[in-house]
């Protein structure tokens, strides 16, 4: 699929930020998106219009990124079709990685982040389903036996 | 002298209008978007996760400045505009100068004044394109080879991977 006809929806409850990523999504010819300011609001908006990939603010008052991620993953994908998913974070730490990465999220993103990381990890994530948790469990079963920790 | 009264203290915001219009559609949308981002600079400052939000804005502005100069400068060298080293000259100053204002703000947010660098970025740009683009204006407008030429260089350009993450 190509990147002008991806339909995106924006989760974030910072309307400046949902505002911005809206602006570089139509700089790169992406016009089709939906801005929902809470996971409560998307899960809505996701009965109604099929997006193709969602970009979600990890840290949202009520339903955060990381339980409407779990959310759409029990619920919402169906058919063998599951939304691709890209956290936003202003926040880098390990253990919040692998809370996106446990719920389901097929990518992360750190604020500040640039236009061609934003548009780079959205192709990465449209043309390989996987998501961080099947990624790093595929690592690992090539990586030689050894003394194993979860990074 | 601002003919827009942009950033020149009446704190009246840069809109894109037609006197910005430099005859050739693709050049126009880049100015529109910059003039969009440019915009969202003050937005962001006055509200929750600023940093955030303004690392964001400045790096997409830098990331979509390199893009619409390329395509200008594809443009000018098609259709043999004279003065293109000069302009490019004042392109380069301004991505470092864009670059810099990164640097300062990704190492210390609050060395960097919000409003002055607004201000900045919203006369630069005005001006730039009423005294510089102009110029290359009789030599593009109705020349199908200067859209053909700046539509040449499309978002390919944001999926490099030497210049992403």
């Amino acid at each position: 699929m190509k990147l002008e006809d991806l339909r995106v929806l924006i989760v974030d409850d910072n309307g400046n930020m949902r505002r911005l990523i809206n602006t570089i999504l139509r700089s790169v010819n992406v016009s089709q998106t939906m801005e929902a300011s809470s996971g409560v609001e998307a899960l809505q908006m996701l009965q109604e219009w099929p997006a193709d990939i969602a970009l979600v603010d990890y840290v949202m008052d009520g339903l955060d990124g990381v339980e409407f991620t779990r959310i759409v993953r029990r619920d919402i994908d169906k058919d063998g079709r599951r939304l691709p998913i890209i956290m936003i974070t202003g926040y880098s730490e390990l253990w919040r990685l692998k809370e996106a990465k446990n719920a389901g999220a097929n990518d992360f993103i750190v604020k500040p982040f640039t236009t061609k990381t934003l548009i780079q990890r959205i192709a990465r994530v449209m043309t390989n389903d996987y998501t961080l948790k099947e990624l790093e469990d595929q690592a690992r079963a090539k990586q030689p036996a050894g003394p194993a920790g979860d990074a | 002298m601002l003919s827009s009264g942009v950033a020149d203290g009446s704190g009246e915001r840069l809109v894109w209008s037609q006197k910005y219009s430099v005859g050739v559609d693709e050049i126009d949308a880049d100015h529109k978007v910059l003039i969009e981002l440019i915009g969202q600079i003050d937005s962001a400052a006055a509200g929750s996760e600023a940093h955030a939000v303004i690392g964001t804005v400045l790096a997409a502005l830098f990331d979509y400045t390199e893009y619409h100069f390329e395509r200008e400068e594809k443009m000018m060298q098609t259709v043999g505009y004279t003065v293109l080293p000069q302009h490019k000259q004042k392109h380069d100053l301004l991505k470092s100068q864009v670059i810099e204002y990164l640097g300062r703000y990704s190492d210390d947010p609050n060395a960097v004044n919000i409003e002055d660098l607004s201000k900045f970025l919203q006369r630069w740009l005005s001006e730039h394109i009423l005294k510089e683009d102009m110029g290359y204006r009789p030599l593009v407008e109705n020349n199908p080879k200067a859209g053909e030429a700046a539509a040449s260089v499309g978002i390919d350009f944001f999926m490099d991977v030497g210049r992403g993450d």
